[in-house]
C-alpha cells in the first residue's frame, strides 16, 4: 500500500515523499478507510389503543391561608420653618435626596395647601425683572397695543400695530371703512399694505337649484328664467300648438310662461303641449277656445302669457290690445251721431266741438251745407253758392263767413230759406225779404232750423 | 238792365236779386240774368225829347230793343 500525500504533473508524492511517475497503466491502491458511522436509528412503532377513562377522583381539601404580606413604604416631605429647609423621607429606610434650602417667604414663595406634605407653587410677576427672582417671567413676549387711526388715504409707510380705516364712500352707522394693515412681506422682505377681509367664494355650493320646477341654477351658474319664453310654429288650423321649454322638468300648478306664436290661429278648442307633458286645454277666462278668441289669445308675433292651473292653460293677456285699434271718428260721424263702431275721439275735434270747420272755400264755390259745420274763409269772393241740407231737423245749425269785395258777391241761396228779422242788408225783391250783401262788408251768415223752416240771418261788419 | 218780354209786356228784372223758383240769386250778373231767361235790354231813346213817342220791342235772341215810334 503506498500513501499518496501528493500530486505534481503525472508523478504522485508518496508517504515517504518519494515520487512516482504515473503510468496511466499503473492503478494506485489506496490504505483501507475507517469504519462507517452506525445506521440512523429505526422509526416508531404505531400508537396502540386509546385506554378505557378512569372515574373522577375527589375533591381536595382547602388550602392553607396565606400569610400577610409587608406593609409599604411611605414618603413624606417635611418642612422645617425654623430653617427653611425640605427635606425628604421615608418609612423604609430608603435613601432620600439631600434637604432643599427654600428662598425666603417674602421672595414670593407660596405654600401648598395640603397636608403640610405637599408642594411648594411660585407667583409669576409680569413686572419681575430680577431674573435670579423665582417670580421672574423668563422669556416674556413682547406685547404691542394696536390702534385704529381714520384716514382720509393711506400713508406711503404705515404703523404696523395701526390698522387704517379709510372711508369707502357709504353712509351710515357701519361699514362705513376699509381696513389696511401695514404687514412684512417675508417673501419679498419688505413692508407692504394689506386690506382686511375675506372675499368667499360660494359658487361651488349652489349647483343645481329649481323653483317650481324650473330651473334658476344649473351647474353654479345662475340661470334665472322665471318666465319661461318660446315661440310656437305651430300651424293656424292644428289644434295641439306645441312648445318647447327645455328648461322646465316639471309642470306644476303656477306655472307661468310665454309664447309668442308665429303664426294666428284659426281653430277654435286648442290646446298648448309643452315639451312631453299632456296637451292642456287653453281657456279664455273660463271659456275654452272659440273661432272668435283662437285668433285673441293665439296672435302671430304677440307674446301671451299664460298660467298653467294643473288642468288647462289659462290665457293671462298680451301687450297687443286686438280689438282697441280703432279709427277715427269723423266730424261727420260725431254729427250724425249714427255710428255704433269703435271709434278714436281726435283731441282737435273735441277742442272744437262737434262742429266741422271747413277753413277755405273757393270765390264762387257752391256748399252744401252740413249741420253742425262752419264754413269760413278770409279772401273776397264774387260768388257764392248755398245749398240747402237734406232733410234737416231741428237741432241743424250752420255757419257761412265770407267777405264780399268791391263789387258786391253774388249770393245765392235756396228760395226756400226764410230772411229772419234784424238780418242786415235785406231787400225786398218781388215782395220777398232777401238778403242782399253789400260791397266791400264781411258777414256771418247763419243758416238754422226750427222744425219747420229753414232761416237766414245775417250780419256784416 | 235786363228783362222780360212777358205777352208783349216788358218787365225788368231786378238788379237786387233774382227769385226763381228754387234760388234767390242777390247781386245777379249778366250770366244769371240770361240763365234764367232774362235778356239784356238795349234802349234806343229817341233824341228829340219833345216830341211824343210810343214804345216798340224788338226782341232778339239775346237782347230786347226798345225802339221808339214817334206818334
Amino acid at each position: 500500500m503506498v500513501k499518496v500525500v501528493g500530486q505534481d504533473n503525472n508523478t504522485v508524492i508518496t508517504a515517504d515523499n518519494s515520487k512516482v511517475l504515473l503510468d496511466p497503466t499503473i492503478i494506485l491502491r489506496g490504505e483501507k478507510g475507517e469504519d462507517g458511522a452506525n445506521g440512523l436509528p429505526g422509526k416508531d412503532g404505531l400508537p396502540g389503543k386509546d385506554g378505557i377513562d378512569g372515574k373522577d377522583g375527589r375533591d381536595g381539601k382547602d388550602g392553607r391561608d396565606g400569610v400577610d404580606g409587608k406593609d409599604g413604604i411611605s414618603f413624606w416631605i417635611e418642612y422645617d420653618e425654623k430653617t427653611n429647609t425640605l427635606t425628604f423621607k421615608n418609612d423604609g429606610g430608603l435613601k432620600t435626596p439631600n434637604p432643599i434650602k427654600l428662598p425666603s417667604k417674602d421672595k414670593g414663595w407660596g405654600y401648598g395647601a395640603g397636608s403640610g406634605k405637599g408642594g411648594v407653587t411660585a407667583q409669576s410677576d409680569w413686572n419681575q425683572t430680577d431674573k435670579h427672582a423665582v417670580d421672574y417671567i423668563k422669556n416674556k413676549p413682547t406685547i404691542h397695543n394696536v390702534s385704529f387711526k381714520i384716514v382720509d388715504e393711506l400713508p406711503a409707510v404705515g404703523n404696523s400695530w395701526t390698522i387704517y380705516l379709510v372711508p369707502n364712500g357709504k353712509e351710515g352707522q357701519s361699514d362705513k371703512y376699509v381696513e389696511w394693515i401695514f404687514v412684512y412681506d417675508e417673501a419679498t422682505q419688505t413692508f407692504a399694505w394689506e386690506e382686511l377681509g375675506i372675499e368667499y367664494d360660494l359658487s361651488g355650493y349652489l349647483t343645481d337649484v329649481k323653483v317650481n320646477g324650473i330651473s334658476v341654477v344649473a351647474n353654479g351658474v345662475a340661470n334665472i328664467s322665471l318666465f319661461p319664453y318660446a315661440s310656437s310654429t305651430t300651424a293656424a288650423a292644428t289644434v295641439e300648438k306645441e312648445v318647447s321649454i327645455p328648461s322646465i322638468t316639471e309642470l306644476n300648478a303656477g306655472q307661468i310662461i310665454i309664447v309668442t306664436p308665429t303664426v294666428t290661429s284659426t281653430v277654435a278648442n286648442s290646446t298648448i303641449k309643452l315639451n312631453d307633458f299632456p296637451a292642456y286645454p287653453m281657456k279664455y277666462g273660463a271659456a275654452a277656445i272659440t273661432t272668435s278668441t283662437d285668433s285673441v289669445v293665439w296672435y302671430a308675433n304677440y307674446p301671451a302669457w299664460w298660467y298653467f292651473d294643473g288642468e288647462s292653460w289659462v290665457f293671462l293677456g298680451h301687450g297687443y290690445d286686438y280689438n282697441s285699434t280703432y279709427s277715427s271718428m269723423s266730424v261727420a260721424e260725431m254729427i250724425a251721431g249714427t255710428v255704433t263702431s269703435n271709434r278714436s275721439l281726435r283731441a282737435d275735434y273735441l277742442k272744437n266741438g262737434t262742429y266741422g270747420v271747413v277753413t277755405a272755400y273757393n270765390s264762387g264755390a257752391s256748399i252744401t251745407l252740413s249741420d253742425k259745420y262752419l264754413y269760413n274763409n278770409t279772401s273776397n269772393i264774387t260768388a257764392l253758392t248755398l245749398v240747402a241740407p237734406s232733410s234737416p231737423d231741428v237741432r241743424f245749425l250752420a255757419q257761412v263767413n265770407f267777405s264780399s269785395g268791391s263789387t258786391a258777391a253774388t249770393f245765392t241761396y235756396p228760395a226756400t230759406f226764410k230772411v229772419l228779422e234784424g238780418c242786415d242788408d235785406v231787400q225786398y225783391v218781388a215782395g220777398v225779404r232777401t238778403f242782399v250783401p253789400l260791397a266791400n262788408k264781411r258777414y256771418q251768415v247763419f243758416i238754422e232750423n226750427d222744425g219747420v223752416n229753414t232761416v237766414l240771418f245775417a250780419k256784416g261788419v | 238792365m235786363y228783362g222780360k218780354l212777358i205777352n208783349g209786356k216788358l218787365e225788368y228784372a231786378s238788379t237786387k236779386a233774382i227769385i226763381t223758383g228754387e234760388l234767390i240769386i242777390t247781386n245777379p250778373q249778366r250770366e244769371d240774368y240770361l240763365a234764367n231767361g232774362y235778356k239784356e235790354i238795349i234802349n234806343n231813346a229817341p233824341k228829340d225829347a219833345e216830341k211824343e213817342y210810343e214804345e216798340e220791342y224788338e226782341e232778339q235772341e239775346d237782347k230786347i230793343i226798345i225802339n221808339y215810334k214817334e206818334v
